[in-house]
């Protein structure tokens, strides 16, 4: 039986577009001192020191040996990872793996990425067959814009929709001071801009943001000393999707690895009615598409109604179900630090302190989750409470 | 307020550029080698599951069985329907090449006649107004002494009407 | 029953891949200072004191964050040394060439760097060495052209 698992500190730093004065390793250090300052804890009391980013990204190859100077990982055991745009979520959850497990009550876990210095969709493009693939893929926004067009195609969402999500994440992202983008948007910007890949536009695509992001992990017995509001690392859930055709429905029943993930999450903590067990889901929305679309396929609301709640306005931050109130992956894009944020943001709601960009409801649970590579999904199920 | 000064930032501009070999195994070996020398678009089959696969697969994705038994291949297409698809209104560095993407670049995921998943590929049409779902499309191959054995022997997908 | 016998078709290629790398605030006094004065630093830990060079913002010992730089003689010590004889795609030099590792009077840490102005059979560890400087420089770290005994 696994140990319970609680976040104790949380270090962010702040999301931008270009951060020249900062080199890779001090902008990890700017992360980790702040989640050791919410602690209040020193590096000295990291059992272990886990980082993750993408290979290739800033031209570098596991750059973790250079860089763990300033992580704090040298002389502890630990690994560097790479999972795409899960990369975040998975190093929330090998650190609960690590402390779950019993061999470590005091886990440091980093996720980060300086897009400024790399070119990522052709970096993204490596990730295919070469010899089939490669050549139209351009990037994660390729597949990102089919599944996109296959959404609109059986669920009667139009584009208005992703423009009204996009101008609902900026709303929540200019409350929040580490997102990227805090610029105001109305629908009819967000309509206006320039087409990237039909059917998204410019403003419905995420950034291309450097940031990262610090978590420290403890052991039920360390929690209790260390902090007055541990989040509770309730389950988690990681599903890898086939390769093929299944995710468009054609054919044959659509089947996606966020649906599985939702399926399985809410089976296993008898969550029969999300909207209402969970209070608030930081969502990674890598396009304003995500939003409805992943709602729907996390199996949090019924076909086809994701749009419909967009339309209500039930998705602000203020609204009966807010979805990303930090501005979300649509405002705030440094991807390998993207899904750990997503669980930071999610901590700090139910922790109450997410400042201007704290939601109105009573948080006790939340969700978050990752999502990246091939279609692969982490779902998170963070809670006030242990039990 | 006092004025900020500038400060000079230092920074390194360089470019990775890693050769490296890719073998496409025994099965995707075969499907090119009837594309070029007959022209012809292979599935292969999965023994357990029984779907058809363009591209063919080795191993099949759901089952994990061996797929390599040649007896059942079947010629698919070259006739399909368009499943979805994007069409990229900005270029970007292609990593093969170094060049940029030449734009508008439609590609198309398409569901070749016979077989049970998708294949993607450029299309013809780069006009939306002009691209519907559901629409049937054909593979467009080039002449026999213009065929190399790779993916480019399929021109792109035309648009046909049936 | 006829399996796939065929042979794979093999594909080469290149990933090409631009990319830009900020040193940040602290190390770009440094390659400044290398650029315009022919100076090297190191950066002093406000904490524990060490003398990192090549300077780095954090202090390797202690976790601080280091803000100082001092001024180093530029002269030092090699620790050990290899000839590189075989060629490859990504090196600055074209073999046999040297490189040592190379502590400077005052630092603490040492640096990687090519060795020049001697013969190969004459390079031994401990012998002192300073450093040449190209003279056209462009704040990066091949603006110091190599060590040669001092």
């Amino acid at each position: 039986m696994a140990n319970r698992v609680a976040i104790v500190g949380i270090g962010q730093t702040t999301h931008s577009g270009r951060r020249p004065y900062v080199n890779d390793g001090e902008l990890i250090y700017d992360a980790v001192t702040k989640a050791l300052a919410d602690a209040d804890l020193s590096i000295n009391d990291m059992e272990s020191v886990m980082s993750g980013n993408m290979d290739l990204f800033e031209g570098h190859h596991l750059n973790d040996a250079m860089l763990n100077l300033y992580s704090g990982a040298a002389g502890k055991p630990g690994f560097k990872m790479n999972t795409g745009g899960t990369v975040g979520s998975m190093m929330a959850i090998q650190g609960w793996y690590h402390v779950a497990s019993g061999l470590f009550d005091l886990v440091l876990v980093i996720g980060w990425e300086k897009h400024d210095e790399g070119l990522v969709t052709p970096a993204i493009s490596t990730i295919t067959d070469p010899a089939v693939d490669r050549p139209f893929l351009v990037g994660a926004i390729g597949g990102l814009a089919t599944v996109s067009v296959a959404y609109m195609q059986r669920s009667g969402c139009k584009l208005e929709h992703a423009a009204m999500v996009r101008a609902n994440a900026s709303q929540a992202a200019a409350r929040n001071p580490n997102a990227h983008m805090r610029e105001i948007y109305s629908v009819e910007e967000v309509m206006n801009a320039r087409m990237v890949m039909y059917p998204l536009n410019l403003l419905m695509c995420c950034p291309t943001s450097l940031g990262a992001t610090a978590l420290i992990l403890a052991s039920e017995s360390k929690a209790k000393k260390i902090c007055k509001k541990p989040v509770w690392m309730k389950d988690h859930v990681t599903v890898h999707v086939e390769y093929g055709g299944a995710q468009f429905g054609i054919g044959e029943k659509r089947w996606t690895s966020h649906m599985e993930a939702g399926a399985k999450l809410f089976k296993r903590n008898n969550i029969t009615k999300p909207m209402v067990e969970t209070q608030v889901f930081e969502m990674y929305d890598p396009m304003a598409f995500a939003i409805p679309m992943w709602l729907e396929d996390f199996l949090i609301c019924e076909p086809n109604e994701g749009w419909k709640l967009v339309e209500k306005g039930a998705l602000k931050l203020e609204g009966e179900y807010p979805v990303s109130p930090s501005g979300g992956v649509l405002c705030t894009n440094s991807i390998g630090d993207s899904a750990i944020l997503r669980v930071a943001e999610a901590a700090l709601q139910i922790r109450g302190d997410a400042g201007e960009h704290q939601v109105t409801r009573e948080v006790k649970q939340a969700l978050a989750s990752g999502f990246g590579g091939s279609y692969w999904s982490d779902l998170l199920l963070l809670s006030k409470t242990k039990d | 307020m006092k004025a900020k000064t500038q400060e000079e930032l230092i920074y390194l501009n360089m470019t990775m550029k890693v050769p490296y070999k890719w073998r496409t195994g025994e099965t995707m070996g075969e499907f090119f080698r009837e594309l070029k020398e007959n022209g012809i678009i292979y599935a292969n089959q999965c023994p357990t599951c029984g779907r058809h696969f363009c591209l063919p697969k080795s191993v099949c994705t759901r089952d994990h069985t061996k797929c390599t038994e040649r007896s059942k291949w079947i010629p698919v297409g070259p006739k399909g329907t368009l499943v979805t698809y994007f069409m990229a209104e900005q270029s970007f560095l292609l990593p093969t090449t170094g060049e940029m993407l030449k734009i508008p670049f439609a590609v198309g995921i398409v569901l070749l006649d016979g077989a049970a998943v998708i294949l993607q590929h450029q299309l013809e049409e780069t006009d939306t107004e002009k691209i519907k779902p559901f629409m049937r499309v054909e593979a467009v191959i080039k002449p026999k002494e213009e065929r190399k054995g790779n993916i480019y022997d399929i021109v792109h997908f035309k648009t046909i009407h049936e | 029953m006829e399996a796939v016998k065929k042979e794979p078709v093999l594909f080469e290629g290149y990933v090409i891949m631009p990319y830009k790398y900020s040193v940040g605030s602290l190390a770009s006094k440094f390659f400044i200072k290398l650029r315009d004065s022919k100076v090297l630093s190191g950066a002093k830990c406000p904490k524990c004191q060490m003398v990192n060079f090549p300077p780095r913002s954090v202090c390797p010992k202690c976790f601080s964050k280091v803000e100082e730089l001092v001024e180093l003689s530029g002269k030092g010590k090699l620790e050990t040394f290899t000839v590189v004889h075989y060629e490859s795609a990504v090196q600055a030099l074209k073999p046999p060439y040297a490189i040592g590792v190379i502590k400077l009077d005052g630092a603490d840490t040492a640096i990687t760097h090519f060795i020049g102005g001697v013969d190969f059979k004459d390079i031994k560890p401990g012998m002192k060495l300073e450093p040449v400087f190209k003279a056209k420089r462009d704040a990066n770290i091949l603006d110091i052209e190599y060590f040669q005994p001092a």
